[in-house]
């Protein structure tokens, strides 16, 4: 459990349960091509975490109405399925959580809708949880890592955090598309399927590539920029691969290790800059074992150590949005109805991390 | 080894003896996390870049460590002057007050702990010379305190104040505060004027020589050449967000080395424009911000 911060009588009420249960919350999340529910208690425990993946055609990337179609078809059907495998009713949850952003509007909304719905029918309250903390909270449940540099590589977003003075603080970002995003798209170039991940299958070709081809590196203090670097290898292999002279396997083995390259620098940087040992990796590419691999030779020649991946933290669900909401809740907050909007852009630092309040900002190590 | 004087996340930085005379090598080690080939051109380019710059600099009239000897090759080594004075970190925890309290408690982003006096009101007592983030720089030194203090008949040119009174003479602030802002306005506003960006203008990486209280500039580590004003406005906001993290009631120390650079820069009304386009930026922002 997180210590709580001194009581004052301006902050909210904290809340627990009286009857000495553990506090229940679900979660649903639904910002990108994943819509998922899950059921968690407040010391990370869960007791159900379904999800459904949109998978368009090889070629192609997932639009937003369809997404959101996709998304509203299989949302109610999950929640039935978390309460079943959890064997729990509607009565069991204490609180209501779902993904406020950021995100893509069209999936984010036709899940704040059921929300509603779902907290009106069942006269719960509801609490909005920013997606990228959700991943951080996530993350340091699961590995028990106390106070991570964090790498956020995902479709959407490309971050490395670390917590200071209450938030958590963005130190680097990408200055135009996510690693993910570069990913996925240069797959779509090459023809890839989208099943399980794009990404996935970026890395099972790069495993078999043998020429390393140069292409744009760029880091630019402690931010990244992968467009010139997607434009420049999108046209190149079109070309290189007309003329044989590289393989999708080399032009996937080149873009992997440039782009993870990339942001395994930033995050030392991050590290020598807060004097942090761990490094904790959430997101979808942080599924990526040759990412894992590199990162942790870099934290191993410093002496540190690189938390555990976990599919919990990494690809997106209900669980950890439902955790992170029950974070804000215990600490006595919660979203009224008419605020139970969604926003495609919302910070990872604008949000008050005020389960860690009470934390004094430290070297660490 | 002897003399380490910082480990960085990219270079070790030690204090070495070249031709008889304290000198600084700065070595970017192989990493092995990545591609050998993507390693070796990553540090051979930068290593060419960062003394380039550095040559540049100099060249310009600004003040940086003069470059001694360059392998590109194999080490990927810079050794370079030696710089005894403090750096503007140490120097600003120094003569400016900490604590402002509409503004939270003293500086934690950058390096907490390094000059151990945080979260005191330090009195201009003691000689203390701080270890810059890639120190160039040696700990305290008896001797560089002695020649600061005698050096207090020769101004430095162009400068206002004799060094010893700048750097530890009987002053009120703002005059300290005011003259620190020409030196470093002036000092980056010519390295611009030469199409040199420093890339990491913090006040870990600025220096006041102990003899002359001249700016000294280190760490061209992610410098490069350039000439447009989108570039030189990028390396002002990393200098302001730096040092509002770590300085939090430097703002008037950032107005008035913006005064200073605006007067010395051939094209300051372009970049400083550029500056306001450059803060309202950053990924998922809020429309509403």
């Amino acid at each position: 459990m997180e210590p709580t911060p001194p009581h004052s009588d301006a902050a909210p009420r904290k809340r627990a349960r009286t009857d000495g249960k553990r506090c229940i919350a679900i979660g649903f999340e639904g910002s990108a091509n994943k819509v998922g529910v899950g059921i968690v208690a407040d010391d990370g425990t869960i007791f159900a975490n379904v999800r459904k993946t949109y998978i368009t055609p090889p070629g192609t990337g997932f639009l937003p109405q369809e997404t959101a179609r996709h998304h509203r078809e299989h949302v109610l059907e999950l929640a039935k399925q978390a309460f079943k495998i959890a064997h729990m009713t509607p009565n069991d949850i204490d609180v209501i959580c779902f993904t406020k952003g950021p995100g893509i509007a069209a999936p984010l909304v036709s899940v704040a809708v059921v929300v509603r719905m779902l907290a009106q029918l069942w006269g719960k309250p509801i609490v909005g949880v920013n997606h990228c903390v959700a991943h951080i909270e996530m993350g340091r449940v699961v590995t028990r890592a106390r106070n991570p540099v964090v790498l956020y590589v995902s479709g959407g977003n490309t971050q490395v955090i670390a917590f200071a003075q209450g938030r958590y603080r963005i130190f680097g970002e990408t200055i135009d598309i996510a690693v993910g995003n570069c990913l996925d798209r240069f797959a779509r170039i090459l023809q890839l399927p989208n099943e399980p991940a794009p990404g996935w299958q970026i890395e099972q070709l790069a495993k078999q590539g043998k020429q390393f081809i140069e292409l744009p590196y760029v880091v630019k203090g402690m931010d990244v920029s992968f467009s010139g670097l997607l434009s420049n290898i999108s046209k190149r292999a079109t070309e290189m691969l007309a003329a044989e002279t590289a393989t999708k396997a080399d032009l996937c083995f080149s873009l992997q290790e440039t782009v993870f390259a990339m942001l395994v620098e930033v995050t030392e940087r991050a590290m020598a800059h807060c004097h942090s040992s761990e490094v904790l990796i959430v997101g979808g590419v942080a599924c990526n074992e040759r990412l894992q691999d590199m990162m942790r030779a870099m934290v191993t020649q410093r002496g540190g150590s690189l938390c555990a991946m976990d599919e919990r933290f990494c690809i997106d669900n209900g669980a950890m949005i439902a955790y992170t909401g029950l974070l804000s809740f215990l600490q006595g907050q919660v979203t009224p109805i008419e605020q139970t909007t969604c926003t495609q852009r919302y910070r990872t630092d604008e949000v008050p991390i005020t389960w860690r309040a009470g934390e004094v900002d430290e070297p660490g190590d | 080894m002897d003399d380490l004087l910082g480990m960085g996340a990219e270079a070790t930085v030690r204090k070495i003896t070249f031709a008889a005379h304290p000198a600084v090598s700065k070595i970017r080690p192989v990493k092995t996390y990545r591609h050998p080939v993507l390693d070796q051109k990553l540090r051979s380019r930068r290593t060419a870049t960062e003394a380039r710059c550095m040559e540049r600099a100099l060249k310009a009239g600004v003040c940086a460590p003069a470059v001694l000897r360059v392998d590109k090759k194999e080490n990927c080594e810079i050794i370079m002057e030696y710089i005894a004075g403090q750096t503007v970190r140490a120097f600003l925890h120094r003569y400016c007050p900490l604590a402002d309290p509409a503004l939270g408690p003293g500086p934690t982003e950058d390096e907490p702990g390094d000059e151990g006096i945080e979260g005191e009101q330090e009195e201009e007592h003691e000689e203390e010379h701080h270890v810059s983030e890639v120190q160039l720089e040696a700990p305290a030194s008896a001797a560089a305190a002695a020649a600061a203090a005698t050096a207090t008949a020769v101004p430095a040119p162009g400068a206002a104040l004799p060094p010893a009174v700048f750097l530890s003479g009987d002053l009120p602030l703002k005059e300290r505060m005011d003259e620190a802002a020409r030196k470093i306005g002036g000092t980056i506003a010519r390295l611009h004027n030469a199409g040199i960006c420093h890339g990491d203008l913090t006040t870990s990486n600025m220096m006041f020589r102990d003899d002359s209280a001249d700016l000294v500039l280190i760490d061209f580590g992610l410098a490069f050449m350039s000439s447009s004003a989108e570039d030189k406005a990028v390396d002002l906001y990393v200098l302001e967000r730096a040092l509002l993290a770590t300085h939090p009631n430097s703002k008037a120390l950032f107005d008035g080395i913006m005064e200073n650079y605006a007067r010395t820069s051939t094209k300051g009304e372009e970049i400083l424009a550029r500056l306001v386009k450059v803060r309202a930026r950053g990924r998922k922002k809020s429309m509403a911000g």
